[in-house]
């Protein structure tokens, strides 16, 4: 890989060293070329130039005037000695002044021609310096004569003897002009000669000139070609890259559509399973099928827990998970987080601690599931890595960042565990980091946890922190911005929809348990029981729900994919079906599609009200669904609390209506003769101690007693049964005595009183040891299903 | 000689001229140094207007001094404008037509007289000037006060020995 960009980048850098350089020798020849031009202007100007240097008269006109002029005077003074001596004086006057004038003409024009002058434009002869020094003696000697010196009148006499010397100046004279015929043309022709010289080397310029910018255009197209080459590249690696990122997001969304169904495939069946195992755990087992099945339990609830983390980071990752607040009551939210991390700390003997400033608020707003997911993660590391001393959750708040905000809410979690060093503390967030590998062997879980609560603290806009000492123990802090809530009462209804707790007031709702400020159940009326289509194409599921809901007092009707659901509903005419169960995944036609096709019958049938079920928890299916037209989504695996909150929230009191149906019991339900009717609870059940007991130790705390009863955690009940079932009086009244201590405390008060006459008379009280068992099994059914009904118990109900 | 009769009817003359009325022009009484003739508007010969070297030295003088390509120095001279002998003779023409002592012609555009101050030079560094040193007149461009001046054309315009103008 590395050698790959050192192998692109050397070309690259080669390339630009080469163009640099070329572009260096490009811009001196250009330097050169200009240069040369610049000289060959100026030499053309030099030239012109010394056209101009040439004076005056031009040289040859001045020679042939001094010519002219020698031949005009030479005649004129013939004339005058031949002429003068016969003119009359005035004639002789005016052809004196005419020679005088011909002669200084001609002496004038001797200075003209002085080599001192001319020799600027051509060279320095011998020849006419002699002709000069010839002329400068004949003009000494005629200077006598016609000279300004000379008397003002010309003596003929004395002019004759000089007609020979200005004669013999005839061929001196023409020689001069020969003379300068010839430099004029020496002259021309060097100048020509110049000329033509600096045409050759404009002409090589030019020419060089026109090369070069050959070679300039070369290179040119030779670039625009790279140019071009390389554009074609870029585009084909863009769309290369383009291919890629399709391919990539097709395989992410293939992957997020695997996750999907797996996550469907797996709750399914753990829907089914932990389900079953529920019906399982209220049938009469012996101690050891129950420890099995309690380890059957813990596992696939562990099980779960994985797969819900796993889901949550998935969730996570892909910004899938939205965040649902609410208003929230913090302290009973505080007090479930407590009645499920209360046991575990007692399973290993630990001290365990909440406390709440009173300064922290009682309502605010948070999505609590998330909060709880966060504090049960926190608490539930704490307990696990603490094996003596004590695990606290300390609630406060401190001062909010601006003072518009409101004062952000303090959660300590503080054990004195095993604690982390530095190196655990630094890799605690980073995920699968299970402290170090010997705590994963150790300890187990998927490591996911701590991520995935920092995650769900960092989207509520805070923050977790950690400190820790090795052997110590250690502190978690999460600070948490929960916008505080100053409700008026009318918001109670809403809190009560979405988180329905069991009614406390066991009477007509008088007055509401302190510890449970939920909902009060509203006084249970005669009602129609709900006709519910469950659609599943699970048959556990199917049967699952089926019992969940019939225990509930509906009648339920089964379809196994969305085209008999659409088939069920469209031809119940008469009473149409209340409620669609609907799952999402399905064969044959899924429950969207099934939904759609039910929304398309005409009324009543396409306003019956359909509920998505599925294992999916992505925002994306929800919102599928609801487009889809589904009114709510019930997510896998089904819990009790949560049906009946949907039920509640669709249907009001009727929907948690727990009256025996009025319809005959299906022939795979067991026998009703136990049911409890209105107004028995009284007569069972000791109203008033319940109630009391409750506001005392919360709904939670009395729930767990009591099912642990009714689930006989101690065998006692189990005891007792099996004594009177052998008819055996030996250990009666003790095992007898355990149950009436117990039965009496919770308020079972029917029940209490047969146990008790069991304790007192044994089996001499008359009746059969049969009729007896027969009467007690009845009894702690009846009370079982009276506190189901009161919501504080599980309803016995079990599968065939 | 300057005569005292010459010198007033040379200021006399003057601004007559510069208004366009015919002024007389008196008569050369030496011999005669500068004949012009052809479109003139003044005349004091038969077809031509005269002058002598006292009646030229009668006008308002003019001198400078500058180079010039037939000596090797500077010098001065010193003379009447052209434009103003022109005036004299109430020239209208578009030409003039310099005419020297060896018959030698040249052309100069009467605009050149009136553009630049061209002088008409009878004292060459103060002294009147023979034929034999390019006298007796010279026509003088002011060579060194302009660049465009110093050309053949110019050169060849300014005709010494000069005798007549011909205004064309």
């Amino acid at each position: 890989m590395s050698t790959l960009p050192a192998f692109a980048l050397t070309p690259a850098l080669s390339g630009s060293r080469r163009v640099g350089r070329l572009l260096a020798l490009m811009a001196l020849t250009l330097a050169l070329v200009f240069g040369g031009i610049a000289w060959l202007q100026s030499q053309s100007l030099r030239l012109l130039s010394a056209n101009v240097v040439y004076q005056g008269d031009n040289l040859v006109w001045s020679f042939f005037q001094l010519e002219t002029e020698y031949l005009r005077l030479r005649h004129l003074a013939h004339e005058f000695v031949r002429e003068a001596p016969h003119l009359p004086a005035a004639a002789r006057a005016a052809l004196e002044a005419r020679l005088r004038e011909r002669y200084d003409i001609f002496v004038s024009r001797i200075g003209l021609i002085d080599p001192a002058r001319t020799q600027g434009v051509m060279p320095d002869f011998p020849e006419h310096h002699r002709v000069m020094a010839e002329l400068a003696a004949v003009v000494d000697q005629v200077d006598r004569v016609l000279g300004p010196e000379a008397p003002p009148e010309i003596d003929a006499a004395a002019l004759r003897p000089l007609l020979g010397t200005i004669d013999g100046l005839a061929t001196s004279v023409r020689e001069l002009s020969g003379l300068s015929n010839r430099a004029v043309g020496e002259g021309i022709v060097s100048r020509n000669e110049a000329v033509r010289q600096q045409s050759r080397i404009a002409i090589a310029l030019t020419v060089f000139q026109c090369l070069l910018i050959l070679v300039f255009a070369v290179i040119v197209v030779r670039q625009v070609r790279a140019l071009e080459q390389r554009r074609l590249e870029l585009e084909a690696l863009a769309r290369r890259l383009q291919e890629a990122r399709v391919e990539a997001e097709q395989a992410s969304r293939a992957k997020s559509a695997f996750l999907a169904n797996m996550s469907h495939e797996l709750r399914t069946p753990f829907n089914g399973m932990l389900g079953m195992l529920s019906m399982l755990d209220r049938s009469p087992l012996d101690a050891q099928q129950r420890e099995h099945l309690q380890i059957a339990r813990q596992s696939g609830e562990h099980l779960l827990t994985i797969l819900n983390d796993v889901l949550d980071l998935s969730k996570l990752e892909s910004a899938h998970l939205d965040l649902a607040p609410q208003p929230v009551d913090l302290p009973r939210l505080l007090g479930e987080v407590e009645a499920l991390m209360r046991p575990q700390a007692r399973a290993k003997s630990l001290h365990f601690e909440i406390t709440v400033d009173a300064a922290v608020p009682a309502r605010v707003e948070a999505d609590g599931k998330r909060l709880k997911q966060v504090l049960f993660n926190l608490l539930g590391n704490a307990i696990k890595f603490t094996d003596q001393g004590r695990v606290g959750l300390l609630v406060d708040t401190v001062p909010a960042a601006t003072p518009e905000a409101s004062p952000r809410v303090r959660l300590r979690v503080v054990d004195s565990g095993i604690g982390m060093d530095e190196a655990t503390l630094q890799r605690l967030f980073q995920r699968f980091s299970q402290g170090d590998d010997s705590i994963g062997r150790r300890f187990g879980g998927t490591g996911l946890g701590l991520e995935i609560s920092r995650e769900l603290v960092r989207m509520m806009g805070g923050d977790i922190q950690v400190t820790s000492q090795p052997g110590v123990g250690s502190e978690f802090v999460a600070v948490l911005p929960l916008p505080w809530r100053v409700d008026a009462p009318e918001s109670e209804p809403e809190a009560a929809a979405s988180a329905p707790g069991p009614a406390c007031d066991p009477a007509e709702g008088t007055h509401a348990c302190a510890d449970a400020p939920g909902p009060v159940a509203a006084p249970v009326l005669p009602a129609r029981p709900l006709d519910i289509l469950v659609t599943d194409d699970h048959q556990i599921n199917q049967k699952f729900m089926r019992v969940l809901l019939e225990s509930l007092g509906h009648r339920v009707s089964l379809a196994l994919d969305g085209q008999d659901a659409f088939e069920q509903v469209r031809t119940r005419t008469e009473v149409p079906f209340d409620l669609v169960l609907m799952d999402v995944h399905m064969p044959v036609m899924d429950g969207l599609a099934a939904t759609r096709a039910i929304r398309a019958l005409p009324s009543p049938m396409n306003e019956t009200r359909i509920v998505a079920l599925t294992a999916d928890a992505f925002t994306e299916v929800r919102a599928r669904a609801s487009e889809a037209g589904m009114s709510d989504f019930l997510a896998k695996p089904v819990q009790v609390h949560e049906v009946e909150a949907l039920l509640l929230r669709h249907f009001g009191v009727r929907g948690v209506n727990r009256a025996l149906p009025s319809l005959p019991a299906p022939a795979s339900r067991p026998a009703r003769s136990t049911r409890p009717r209105r107004g028995d609870a009284g007569r069972v059940l000791d109203l008033e101690l319940i109630s009391d007991t409750c506001a005392l130790l919360g709904v939670e705390r009395l729930r767990t007693l009591l099912q642990a009863f009714f689930s006989d955690d101690s065998g006692a009940v189990a005891q007792l049964l099996a004594l009177l079932a052998q008819a055996s009086a030996e250990g009666l009244p003790m095992a007898a005595h355990r149950v009436r201590g117990t039965a009496a405390t919770l308020g079972l008060k029917q029940l209490a009183a047969t146990v008790a006459d069991i304790e007192q008379h044994g089996l001499d009280a008359g009746d059969p040891a049969e009729a007896l068992e027969q009467q007690l099994r009845q009894q702690i059914e009846l009370s079982w299903r009276m506190c189901a009904r009161m919501g504080w118990a599980t309803p016995p109900d079990a599968p065939a | 000689m300057i005569t005292r009769r010459h010198l007033l009817a040379a200021s006399a003359l003057l601004p007559l001229a510069a208004r366009g009325t015919p002024p007389e022009l008196v008569r050369p009484r030496g011999r005669v140094v500068l004949t012009i003739s052809g479109r003139i508007g003044v005349r004091n010969a038969a077809d031509a207007a005269q002058f002598d070297m006292d009646m030229l030295a009668a006008m308002r003088q003019h001198s400078f001094s500058t180079h010039t390509p037939w000596y090797p120095q500077a010098h001065k001279f010193t003379g009447p404008l052209l434009r103003e002998v022109l005036d004299a003779v109430g020239a209208h023409g578009r030409t003039l037509r310099a005419i020297a002592l060896n018959d030698y012609t040249v052309e100069l555009p009467v605009e050149d007289a009136t553009r630049y101050p061209v002088v008409l030079a009878r004292l060459f560094d103060d002294r009147p000037m023979s034929v034999r040193e390019k006298g007796p007149l010279f026509i003088i461009y002011p060579f060194d006060s302009d660049e465009a001046l110093r050309s053949e054309r110019y050169y060849s315009r300014s005709a010494w020995q000069l005798k007549a103008i011909d205004v064309v």
